[in-house]
This record gives structure tokens, sequence and C-alpha cells, in this order.
């Protein structure tokens, strides 16, 4: 686990915890939430851009800082567990 | 006949407003960041006899109370009245956008649902299942859009007027089931509410309970106001600590994470998306504009090329127009009243109160269109929110939000948008002090008053002269930046970046030419209307009481005399320069309409002037031709390396310009141009800052930007040898 912040850019990372309620709201509204995989475009000293699905969101450093992200093996599939109430 | 109201809600970017231009037939600006519209807009349409108005929410990703944006949103569809709601989704993106659908739907109010982009979905290989998800949506309509090529419009109509007709559903039976313990709290809740004579009337009784389970702050300060609302608030919070004991969260993360859970479950019900795609083009224009190294010299070489073309091209323009005005137009004039056997004083006042007057305007809409144009492209092609992006961390070491850097670039258009722009912002502290500095980006309403100045007396170094200019108005807005996170909002950090970077796309001719359009005729009107208006109502001060023969005896020229004894000290203590100033107060452009009258005016001749009309044809003609030639020839010259012969550097220069480099030292001249830059912002401006944040900071954003305004002109004055 580690801050986005950190993250290289080109790995495929999973969130596991954003800091902060507002933050969290946020990302969440933006479809970014803890189990979410994205893809790491960019990642230095300006800032991370985040990849997900057909969106790209760009975290400044300090919000970057506050979302925790495991770094995905390239044979991990998406590890999201499943939502269990819809019933089609 | 029935009339109803619809709102479109949907996320930034998902292509609401060309959906609401194809519905209503209303141009209107189409743009590419988010948080794009935040005034209220409104258009008709009449289908099937069924007359309806649309009303287009401000894009937001959802209604949870955290941005103003997000509160105008929800307090128009609970407060509404709203018959149906169009939910405008980008079928690229379904997951993220069904979030704010579901918090639509969770205010029962009747829905449909709008696939738009459906072209874009199907280019990635991306298969919705309509059917399905109308079904897991509680029965809503769903429509296909491409709304930038009005596909599907038509049958929108149709199904919006079948649903407000009460021919089919809005989906209106959807409810989350958010579990078995959240659900009896929010029964409870929600039982009480019913009950409730005045909430029951406002607010739909499930969706308040669930907003009061989250602990929504405005929310609960609303239904505190309600007789009885204090003892359902307390309920509510009993139930929150409730929950929070036996899931050790509170309620509001876990009503968000069941929302969550809901939409991602559905989505892989009803999406096929092929697996992971490489990387798009605008992935890889993105690892050069917004990577490390480059991106802030790319930013900085955008704005480079901006004021080179601003400056550059467009002055053999600005000559044409002057030409035009000056010779042809004042000619006819003359003829024409001439010929109706006009007094004096009418010709007088047509000539030098009103074709001066607006004539001097004119003469600067081609710097005008130009920079819109370029605007309109930055803005357009999704670079905007690139920028935002790149200058974050510069922006912050100020104590500025990165976001705030897209109010203050449209601050260089004009003030009045740029301070409403702050809406974007989410935080009061952002906006606030992003506000207070807006008013020292230079508008492009300043520009005309440094082209002027420059022309009379630094002709060879215009660009240095407005690139110095507008760095001082950046300067001097970062300075304030610092001194206010010092003293104002000490301990207060800008709230943190998160930001939506919408894919590149090729500006269409169309989107440009609105856009400018749309700028330039705001333009136009204000100087038809208000500098006519002005110009007349001048020429009226400076001839009265009847009879005056020098101006500075008129009613206007007594109060600019009083008005220059403080502007003395530096270096420009005229009653001219004093009343010009005066004048600006209305709009800053209004500077050069009250020069040309008091400078100019003062020299008027009430004689035909010489010329034919072959000659006049030529002015207009030719003359346009000429500049056109000399525009390209200067637009290459900004290619670095590439000069084509200069040839004698022509001096460009208008009446106006030669007359004020008999009225002003070079010193003093540089000292107006900077009290131009930074004082008091037009009365819209001032107008703007006050809806926005109230009286007391419009009051102390005049009075501090009069007393930098005089310092550092004072300052510039004395440096340079007053």
């Amino acid at each position: 686990m580690m801050p986005l912040a950190l993250c290289p850019p080109g790995e495929r990372v999973e969130v596991v915890h954003i800091r902060g309620r507002r933050l969290r709201e946020r990302l969440r509204s933006m479809g970014i939430t803890e189990g979410t995989v994205g893809h790491v475009l960019q990642g230095h000293g300006l800032g991370v851009i985040l990849k997900v699905g057909n969106t790209r969101i760009a975290i400044g450093r300090g919000a970057a800082h506050k979302v925790l992200v495991r770094v995905l093996t390239p044979d991990e599939e998406n590890p999201r567990p499943l939502a269990s109430q819809v019933r089609p | 006949m029935n009339k109803y109201t619809v709102a479109l809600a949907g996320n930034p970017n998902a292509g609401k407003s060309s959906i609401f231009n194809a519905l209503t037939g209303q141009h209107q600006h189409v743009g590419n960041w988010p948080g794009k519209t935040v005034e209220k807009k409104e258009g008709t349409f009449t289908h099937r006899g069924v007359e309806i108005a649309v009303v287009d929410l401000p894009g937001t990703y959802s209604l949870s109370a955290f941005s103003p944006e997000e509160v105008i949103a929800r307090d128009f569809l609970i407060e509404g009245p709203v018959d149906a709601v169009i939910n405008v989704v980008d079928a690229t993106n379904l997951e993220r956008n069904l979030y704010l659908t579901v918090q639509i739907l969770e205010m029962g109010l009747p829905l449909i649902l709008v696939l738009n982009m459906v072209d874009m979905a199907e280019e990635k290989g991306i298969r919705i299942d309509d059917e399905r998800l109308s079904a897991l949506l509680g029965g809503v309509p769903i429509v296909r859009t491409v709304g930038s090529r009005r596909v599907g419009i038509d049958r929108l109509k149709d199904v919006l007027v079948q649903v407000l007709t009460g021919q089919a559903t809005g989906g209106s039976s959807f409810h989350i089931d958010y579990g078995r313990d959240l659900e009896r709290e929010i029964a409870a809740l929600q039982a009480r509410i019913a009950a409730h004579p005045q909430l029951r009337e406002r607010y739909p009784a499930r969706w308040l309970a669930i907003k009061l389970l989250e602990g929504e702050e405005d929310l609960v300060a609303r239904v505190r106001q309600v007789p009885g609302g204090e003892a359902l608030v307390a309920a509510a919070r009993a139930a929150a600590d409730r929950l929070t004991r036996v899931y050790g969260e509170p309620p509001d993360i876990l009503i968000a994470d069941r929302r969550y859970g809901f939409i991602h479950g559905l989505v892989r019900h009803v999406l096929h998306q092929p697996r992971r795609e490489g990387l798009t083009l605008s992935d890889r224009i993105d690892r050069i504009v917004a990577s490390r190294y480059l991106g802030i010299p790319i930013f900085l070489l955008v704005m480079y090329l901006l004021f080179e073309l601003v400056v550059n091209v467009s002055t053999p323009f600005l000559d044409w127009v002057d030409a035009v005005f000056t010779g042809p137009i004042t000619r006819w004039a003359y003829l024409l009243l001439h010929a109706l056997a006009a007094p004096p004083w009418l010709t007088s006042l047509v000539v030098d109160g009103v074709i001066a007057g607006v004539g001097s305007i004119m003469t600067f809409l081609p710097g005008l269109m130009i920079l819109y144009i370029f605007l309109a492209i930055l803005e357009d092609s999704g670079y905007m929110a690139r920028a935002a992006f790149v200058m974050d961390k510069v922006m912050r070491i100020f104590g500025l939000h990165g976001k705030a850097f897209i109010p203050m670039i449209l601050g260089f258009g004009c003030n009045v948008p740029a301070v409403y722009a702050t809406r974007t912002l989410e935080h009061a502290r952002d906006r606030l002090l992003t506000g207070l500095l807006i008013p020292f980006m230079s508008c492009s309403a300043r520009l005309p008053v440094y082209v002027l100045f420059g022309m009379a007396f630094f002709p060879h170094r215009m660009t240095l002269l407005i690139w110095s200019l507008y760095v001082t108005g950046i300067l001097v807005a970062v300075g304030t930046s610092v001194l206010a996170n010092r003293f104002l909002f000490r301990g207060m950090p800008p709230s943190l970046f998160v930001l939506e970077l919408p894919p590149y796309r090729m500006p269409t001719w169309y989107g440009i030419w609105t856009h400018t359009w749309e700028h330039t005729r705001e333009f136009v009107v204000r100087a038809g209307t208000v500098i006519l208006l002005i110009s007349v109502i001048l020429w009226f001060l400076l001839n009265l009481p009847w009879g005056v023969d020098n101006p500075r005896d008129s009613y206007f020229g007594q109060v600019s005399e009083v008005a220059a004894i403080g502007l003395r000290p530096l270096g420009f203590g005229t009653w001219q320069a004093a009343g010009s100033l005066l004048t600006g107060f209305i709009a800053k452009e209004v500077v050069i309409t009250t020069m040309g009258q008091i400078y100019l005016g003062e020299e008027a001749q009430l004689e035909v002037p010489a010329g034919s009309w072959r000659e006049d044809v030529e002015t207009i003609v030719v003359g346009f031709g000429r500049a056109v030639v000399e525009a390209a020839r200067r637009m290459v010259n900004i290619v670095p390396g590439v000069h084509l012969a200069d040839g004698a550097e022509d001096e460009m220069e208008t009446a106006l310009a030669h007359v004020l480099r008999g009225a002003f030292r070079p010193a003093a001249a540089l000292a107006f141009v900077v009290f131009v830059l930074l004082y008091v912002p037009c009365v819209a401006t001032l107008a703007a800052i006050r809806q926005e944040f109230g009286l007391r900071w419009a009051i102390l954003s005049v009075v501090y930007q009069n007393s930098v305004a005089w310092l550092l002109a004072f300052v510039v004055y004395r440096v340079l040898g007053g």
C-alpha cells in the first residue's frame, strides 16, 4: 500500500482507502471509491492523472497523498468484490 | 394548452448543452471544462401541442450539496416546480454518470434517461442493454442520442410529451434497498415526516429521511427552522448514532456505499465493455502536455502566443477600422447633416459625441475578437482543464487552488463572468479569495487603453509594454493572495485539487464562432447602448452650462478638476485624465471614449472633411485587403526564426494617439496605464462581487484596489523620472 502521490506512472492500482470525508465524497461522485481500479497515466510533482474506465481524473499532489492504493500485478483481474443488491 | 417545466440535469462534459440547444434551438455556448454552465439557462419549445420550458441545471457529479452548483441543482429539483427531469448521461461513462441519476430518482421525480454520445460508445465497443437498465431503474424511459448531431432528439421530445401527459411513467417507483437496519430507521423517520404538515408539502418524505440520516448540514438547518423540526433532527441524530454503533461507520458513508454498490452491480448487468483498452490519443497528448517538465513551459508558450496574436495580428485591422470611422463615416455624417440643414450643435453632438465615442471603441474590436477566438479554442479543445492541473502546484504556493486558474484566465476576457465562474470552486474560502483577485486580471476592456498609449509612446515596444502590464496584474494578484493567506485566511489552506480532464476534441468552427460571436456581440451591444448613452451624456456635460467655450469650465471639467488634485503625485493630475478615469468606473473601455471626446473634441472643426466617394470605397475595401495581408505577414513573424523582410516598420497611429503624445510625459503615461490596470473594475464587476460575496467584500475590494493602483502608479512615476 502506498499513497497515490508516490505511485509511478504506468501502474495499475486499486484504491484501498481515501482519507477525509469531503475528498472521499468528491471522488466517489466522480467514480472513484474504495475498490476502484485505475491506471496511473501521470504521476509526478505536479499531481496524478488517474484513468478509470474512460474518465481521466486529475488529482492534485496534496489530494493524491490522501488516497492510498495497492499496485496490482499484471495478471490480477478486477479485484472489486461483487455488489450483491441487484436482482435483474 | 398546458405548460410544463422540465429540468435538464447531468454531469459536466456529458453533453448537456448540446441537448439543450437541440431541444430549444437556442444558440448557446458549448464548452469543455467541468462546471461550465453556472448561470441558469432556460428555453422553450412546443411539441405535439404541448408547451415545454427547459431549465438547464448546472453540471454536477452528485447532489450532495458540496458545491454551490450542487445546491442550486438540488434546490431547483425540490422546489421546482419540476414536472420531469431529463438526465443526460455520457454513454461512455455509464457507471459514474448513474450516481447522479440514482440521486435524482430518489427524489421521486419522473425521469427520462438520455444516453448521449452513443456514437462514441459504439466506437469504443461499449454495449448497453437499455431494457434491463430501464427495468433496474424502476422503468425509466431511455432515449439514445448524439446531441452534437441532433440524433434522437425527436424521439426524446416524443417520450418527454408522453411522460408529461401521463402516457408513460418516469420511473417513480424506484428506490434502493439500503438493508434492514438502515431501512428500519428510514421508515421511522419517513413516517414522522409524512405526518408533518409543512415538511410533507415541501419534501419527498423518504428522500428527506435519507438526507437527515446522512446529516446533510444545510437541510438539517432548514428543517430546524420548521416548528417541530428540532425534534425530528434529534431523532435523526439518535438513529445515526445507533447505526454508527452497529456498523462502526456513520450512516452517510453507509448510504453512499450502498448507493455506489447498487450502481456497480447494476452496471455489471447492463454494460458490456471490452477489457482494458490501450492508451487513447488524449492520453498520449497528456503524456506531453501534462508532464512534469513540459507542462508548465507549454502553458507559458501558449500564453505567450496568445498575447503575440492579440497584439500583432490585430493592429492592422485596428488601423483599418480607425480609418473607416475617421474617414468615410465621419464624412457621410457631415454630408447628411449638412443636407438636412442641421444646426452646428447637433452636428457637433453627432460627430464629436456619437461617432467619435463609439468609433474609438470599435477600433479595438479586432483585438478583442482575436482574444476571444483564442480563448474559445483553448476551452473547446479541452486544454483549459490541463492548464488548471499543471498550474495547481504553482497556484498552491501562493495559497490558491489550481481551479482558481480557470476563472482568473477568464478574467482576461471579462471580469464579470470570471467572478461568477468562481462558483466552480467548492470551498467558500477559495471562491472569495479568487473573486478578490480577479479584478487584477487585465480584462479585454483595458487592452484598448494599453494599445492606445503603447502606440502613442512606445510604438516599437508594444508587446513588451502589454506583456509587462498583464504580468504586473498577475504579480499584484499573487502578492494580494500571499497577504490574504497571511492575515485573512490564516491556517486555512486551499482545498484539495480534483478535476475531470475531458477528452481532447478538435474545436469546431461552429463552436469557436458561436463562442466568439457571443462575447463580441455583448461587447458591441454595450458599445452601442451604454457607451453611446455615456458619449451623449458626456457631450452634454462638456457643453453645459450652455455656451461654454472651454470644456474645462463645463460641469464635467469642474468635477474632474477636483478629482485631478488626488492624481497630481502620479504625474497625470490634469482634469482630462481624471475625467477619463472617472467615466472608467462605468466600464473601462469608456476611458478611451472620454479621451476621444475631451482631447479630439477640443480640436473639432466644423467643416466637411475633403474626400470623394471613390476614396471612401478605397479606404473601406482596399484598406481591408491590406490589413489582411499585413496581419498574415505578422502572423508568420511570430514563429521564432522566421522573419519576412520587415520593411519600414510603419507606425500605426490614430489621431488620438497623436494628441496624447502632447498631453502626457512618457513616465506619466506609464503611470496612467498602470493605474488603469489596477484601479476599481467596472460597475458590472463590482455588482458581481457584491452578489457573490456581499456588500462588505465589495467595498473592501474597491478600497483595496484603488489604494494599490495609486501606490503603484506613484512608484512607477517616481522611479521613471517624475
